[in-house]
């Protein structure tokens, strides 16, 4: 065992070839264990064996964080000589790193425009590096899929479909909504008993709550009506809904023939 | 911490027994108390009243019903239990010191002074006559 008698401990890449040799040692005992025809059942080899894997498989992720300083030293150690351009050489400068508000100051001089120094510490400007994420597209999607999803889920959908499908009926027990809201009480109980507060619970959430629990709360589920809208191609779930649609014939047509809309009414008039 | 359930029977007044237990006890060093969530089984029996749960829990941890104070109590749904919560103090001054106001005047430890209503209405409505240095001296005039 080599040890070091200048630094205390053992060095990574030291105790890395000590665990490399160890495993290779007690491999080759086994192998040839194996040739002879001998067993290798609870042999202490086979401990040592896990032990210098283990070892060397921990050592991994930190060799891994030395890997460009190792790669550096030994081709500096495999060349003998260190190239002025060397690739491995580069490394930031950190004298060249300059913040972003002095930049815009600087156009700020050149530009015509001259705000005094005041002014200028007061405007934040926002520094243009960084690109900000823009998920707009996404989120009409999105919405878009989540209608589709829910209108095709609805009970009513179901049901129509139920008819045409060869699967067989699955019939759940849980009801959802049920759920989420016996988790939101219990959730609260424990916030309570945590905190040895009572929470004022608003009017609506006590009443959604008592709701929950009583045995009325399917039947909307299950005589609610929904529109096809969501499944068509161009549906924006932003738009408002399409109102009902006029027939031909507008309510102020209504009534005797003759006097229709403005003129009607003052024809009418007259007639006193 | 662990849980200590204890739980008495009551039996003197109520025509059933009523048992209260307690749950979660945790010593509040920083606050000198102890706090606990109270639990209390009334089959059928009306809400018990906190003065007879003070008294119980006094029983329990052997201190006087001053110290003990019980508060939150609501019934769950159907009757028959409730649940709510208990401090009990080492001593009345720290009780004194750290309880919130309210929870001393149902006690009975703090009394809290006020004036009828109308007659504050009604000086306020005087001050509002006054301004500057006039209304400062009304206010003190006025001022129990």
């Amino acid at each position: 065992m080599v040890e070091d008698q200048k630094q205390e401990g053992l060095s990574l890449l030291e105790l890395k070839n000590q665990s490399f040799l160890t495993y290779m040692a007690n491999l080759v005992y086994l192998t040839l264990r194996k040739l002879k025809g001998l067993k290798i059942e609870k042999d202490s080899s086979i401990d040592r064996l896990v032990e210098a894997r283990v070892v060397l498989e921990r050592i991994r992720p930190l060799e891994d964080k030395l890997k460009y300083q190792i790669d550096k030293h030994v081709k500096t150690a495999a060349d003998g000589v260190v190239s002025a351009d060397d690739t491995l050489r580069l490394t930031g400068n950190l004298d060249n790193i300059v913040s972003s508000s002095d930049d815009d100051e600087e156009k700020e001089v050149t530009s015509k425009v001259k705000k005094t120094d005041d002014e200028e510490q007061k405007i934040y400007k926002i520094p243009k590096i960084t690109q900000a994420h823009y998920d707009g597209e996404a989120k009409k999607n999105e919405a878009k899929e989540k209608a589709r999803r829910r209108t095709l889920n609805s009970s009513m959908l179901r049901d129509a479909l139920l008819e045409h499908t060869e699967d067989p009926e699955v019939v759940y027990n849980n009801d959802v909504l049920k759920q989420r809201a016996i988790k939101k009480r219990r959730e609260l109980e424990v916030f309570e008993e945590e905190n040895m507060i009572r929470k004022v619970v608003s009017r609506r959430d006590k009443a959604a709550m008592r709701q929950m629990t009583t045995l009325g709360t399917m039947g909307s589920e299950i005589l609610g009506f929904n529109t096809m809208d969501a499944l068509q191609h161009d549906y924006d779930p932003s738009a408002p809904a399409a109102k009902r649609q006029k027939t031909g014939k507008s309510s102020k047509s209504k009534g005797k023939g003759k006097f229709k809309g403005k003129k009607g009414f003052k024809k009418q008039k007259h007639r006193f | 911490f662990c849980v200590d359930p204890k739980h008495e029977i009551m039996g003197k007044e109520s025509e059933t027994t009523a048992t209260v237990r307690t749950r979660k006890f945790l010593t509040n060093r920083l606050l000198n108390r102890k706090q606990m969530v109270v639990d209390v089984l009334h089959p059928d029996r009306a809400t018990v009243p906190k003065s007879e749960i003070k008294e119980k829990l006094a029983k329990m941890y052997k201190t006087t019903g001053d110290v003990v104070f019980c508060f939150g109590f609501r019934t769950a749904f159907g009757g028959g239990k409730s649940t709510g919560f208990a401090l009990i103090y080492d001593t009345l001054d720290y009780a004194k010191k750290i309880e919130p106001k309210y929870r001393l005047v149902r006690q009975g430890l703090l009394e809290v002074k006020k004036t009828a209503r109308k007659q504050r209405k009604e000086r306020k409505n005087r001050m509002k006559k006054a301004r500057g240095t006039a209304k400062a001296k009304l206010a003190a005039a006025t001022k129990k």
